[in-house]
């Protein structure tokens, strides 16, 4: 056997490298990144321009990106070793942001044709370079050393006084569809506050992008969350908990923990409701980052961000429902196997193992983040709007249904009564075990023999919508029924609709948007209880035990039926009939 | 003819005691599949006529969903785990646990699953959960959480190998 070595075309492969999909805001941060490495306590970013003359929002302008940090600096092999292609990690320190010794020259020539580095590590300045154009001509990869010229000097005296630290510099910047030196600093001022949100916020980092000091950003907005979101509540205009932080595992044989948060944000068009004509909304937008690009999870790897807003393969859907989710995960490299990150440490995927326990874990929140965006949509649209829940009962306010249907007659006065009172005791027998259910919805702790006031019985029976008078959207239904009668004096015959049940979800969450389907279900089901009452009360040949057991069967047959049926028919049913048609 | 000596080995009889998994009129369950050997936990829940044990013959079908979940967690036929385990949890007699329309089970396996998946990390043994669950509105009624509570206490201690640290984890659960 023997070896042959085939080579390599150095400034192909180089070339190659810097073509992975940088942008200038993630080549930039890569850098920094070395800096932040290096221990440093203050990193200048310094733009140079093609014209000094032309404003900073022209695009094609740069002529020159520098980055100065004044941290641990190094030596001349230093140097040389930052240099190579795949630089050696093993001088890196436990926790470090570096994963495979390319993210610099990637990095650099991603945006530049020159990637010029000075260092010192205390001991005097060297200077290296390694232009790109010279490696593709020559396919040679190497590195020129040269004295420091008078503008480094500058540098040197102004940032490093105490002649120690790095001066990268990116010259000959490509001039083709190079974003303006304004969009670059904007993005960079948002981007670095929220990358280095850890570093600046705990470690005392200063960033300074030219001559302005960045500020840290929690994506979370944690500070402001006071309590957890109670998305039956909550009225869209204040920073919640979804879930506050927690250690879980992913892989329990490896011993592999992450740390998991989530916060609700502001819904931005409540804000409009509330100031009128002042664009309200886009400010809390702004304030809060919320949009397309920034709903998500927020991943931090050894405290610096990985992936920003990240769906994780799914986990929070492409669905502007979860505009206000906010999670973030912390990991170390230990985690490096379940969350793989590419070179750029600007995209992830994840294991199996990770990704099933984070979306198991966050699944009721994400619940709760999106019920809580649409209650504060819906929100909106109540006062707006009439919902129909109120119309539905605005329909039938004023209806009498039949006394006395053709054909049957009048029950004996003395059953009549015997059949009003077992009706009464029916319905306050009920009336005290739905308030139980309806406390238990709550989170409320309640023994068997409680008593309740007459305000918890009111609230319990009418459930969302106090002012409804016959039609009522409640919580639970006694053996999670689809629908009850509910029958007193005063109210006389109505209707608890258990919302939570698949079909009622079928109508009032997937067809939310149609609000004459609701109206009209809401009124079949309330002529359902009636007829329900009205044979308690009207049918002359059974007794009332015998009508009530039939009737509380046929009830709760027809409510699993009807479950069963959008179980099994889930996705076939409207809105989404006829999706899957081909043509 | 000859006579046929026919050699018979006797083997130690494996016992399984069944006790009443196999009921599932009017019952339904929590459940949760331990394998110490392979460190995991598979949580399921199950309204079927025939109990856990009914639930458990689907389970280990060649396309049961548990050894599917095992084939891909681990890359093994579950043939290959020898101590595997059947936690059955009976719900309360109610329809409104044991009815098709399964909201309310469904809530407390949820909660059973996230709770674990909370608390794996202080247990003796670290296991993997594999198993996938559906989290609904329910799962804030306090009846619901207090089942689950209960459920991940008595699944605590009753896991194989439990020690202190464990015992001391049930006493934080509320």
């Amino acid at each position: 056997m023997s070896q042959v070595d085939i080579g390599i075309d150095a400034g192909r492969l180089l070339f190659g490298l810097s073509r992975i999909g940088y942008t200038t805001t993630s080549a930039i941060c890569d850098i920094i990144d070395n800096s932040v490495r290096a221990q440093a306590k203050n990193i200048h970013l310094i733009i140079n321009k093609e014209r000094d003359d032309l404003a900073d929002s022209r695009r094609n302008n740069v002529s020159e990106y520098v980055i100065i940090d004044d941290g641990s600096g190094m030596n001349d092999n230093g140097i040389l070793e930052a240099l190579k292609l795949g630089a050696s990690d093993a001088g890196y320190e436990e926790n470090s942001l570096s994963k495979f010794g390319l993210g610099l020259k990637s990095a650099a020539f991603s945006q530049a044709d020159l990637l010029q580095v000075i260092s010192s590590d205390g001991t005097g300045f060297n200077k290296y370079w390694v232009n790109l154009e010279e490696v593709i001509q020559s396919k040679k990869y190497f590195a020129t050393k040269g004295p420091l010229d008078e503008s480094d000097n500058e540098l040197v005296h102004k940032y490093l006084p105490k002649k120690k630290g790095t001066i990268v510099r990116l010259s000959k910047i490509r001039k083709v569809n190079h974003p303006s030196v304004k969009n670059t600093i904007k993005e960079l001022t948002l981007k670095t506050g929220v990358i280095y949100y850890y570093f600046i916020a705990e470690n005392n980092l200063n960033i300074y992008l030219t001559g302005n000091k960045v500020t840290p950003i929690d994506p979370l907005f944690t500070d402001e969350a006071d309590t957890n979101l109670d998305e039956t509540v909550w009225d869209g205009t204040k920073v919640k908990w979804i879930e506050k932080e927690k250690s879980i595992t992913i892989d329990g044989e490896e011993g592999i923990q992450i740390k998991i948060e989530a916060t609700q944000l502001p819904h931005p068009p409540t804000f409009n409701l509330k100031e009128p004509g002042t664009n309200a909304a886009g400010k809390i937008r702004d304030k809060y980052l919320i949009g397309s690009g920034n709903y998500g999870f927020y991943v931090y790897r050894n405290k610096r961000l990985i992936s920003w807003a990240s769906r994780l393969e799914g986990i929070i859907p492409m669905d502007q429902d979860f505009f206000s989710f906010r999670g973030r995960i912390l990991i170390d490299d230990s985690a490096d196997d379940y969350f793989n990150i590419d070179v750029k440490k600007a995209n992830l995927t994840l294991s199996d193992e990770a990704f099933n326990s984070i979306s198991d874990f966050i699944q009721e929140g994400k619940a709760k983040s999106k019920k809580a965006w649409l209650r504060a949509g819906t929100l909106i649209k109540e006062i707006t709007n009439k919902k129909p829940n109120e119309v539905s009962n605005n329909i039938v306010d004023d209806f009498e249904q039949i006394d006395l249907l053709p054909g049957d007659k009048l029950l004996e006065e003395g059953e009549a009564k015997e059949r009003i009172e077992k009706l009464s005791t029916d319905m306050a027998k009920l009336a005290k075990n739905v308030t139980k259910m309806y406390k238990e919805d709550l989170g409320e702790e309640v023994s068997d023999d409680q008593e309740f006031t007459e305000e918890d019985i009111k609230n319990a029976i009418k459930g969302d919508n106090p002012s409804a008078e016959k039609i009522f959207r409640v919580s639970s239904v006694e053996d999670n029924n689809l629908f009850e009668p509910y029958w007193d004096t005063d109210k006389e015959e109505c209707v608890r609709i258990n919302k939570y049940h698949r079909f009622s979800r079928l109508i009032f969450e997937e067809n939310g948007e149609n609000a004459g389907l609701q109206i009209i279900f809401e009124l079949m089901l309330l002529q359902f209880a009636e007829s329900e009452i009205y044979a308690y009360k009207n049918i002359p040949d059974s007794n009332y035990d015998e009508i009530k057991r039939i009737l509380t069967e046929y009830r709760r047959i027809s409510s699993e039926f009807l479950a069963n049926m959008v179980r099994k028919l889930d996705g076939q049913l409207p809105p989404n009939f006829g999706s899957n048609e081909t043509n | 003819m000859g006579s046929c000596h026919l050699i018979l080995v006797l083997m130690k009889p494996i016992e399984t005691p069944f006790s009443t998994i196999f009921i599932g009129f009017e019952q339904a369950y929590i459940y949760v599949w331990v394998s110490l050997e392979y460190k995991f936990m598979y949580v399921g829940m199950t309204n079927s006529r025939v109990g856990t044990l009914g639930r458990a013959n689907q389970h280990l079908d060649m396309r049961g969903t548990l050894r599917e979940r095992f084939l891909m967690e681990f890359g093994l036929d579950i043939d290959t785990v020898s101590d595997l385990r059947l936690y059955s949890f009976p719900l309360p007699k109610s329809y409104l646990f044991f009815s098709v329309e399964s909201t309310y089970r469904e809530a407390v396996e949820y909660l059973v699953q996230k709770q674990l998946l909370e608390m794996i990390s202080q247990l003796s043994v670290k296991y993997s959960i594999i198993s996938r669950v559906r989290s609904n509105e329910r799962t804030r009624n306090s009846r619901i959480r207090n089942l689950a509570n209960e459920i991940i206490i008595q699944l605590i201690k009753n896991l194989p190998q439990p020690n202190e640290t464990d015992q001391r984890l049930i006493g934080r659960i509320s």
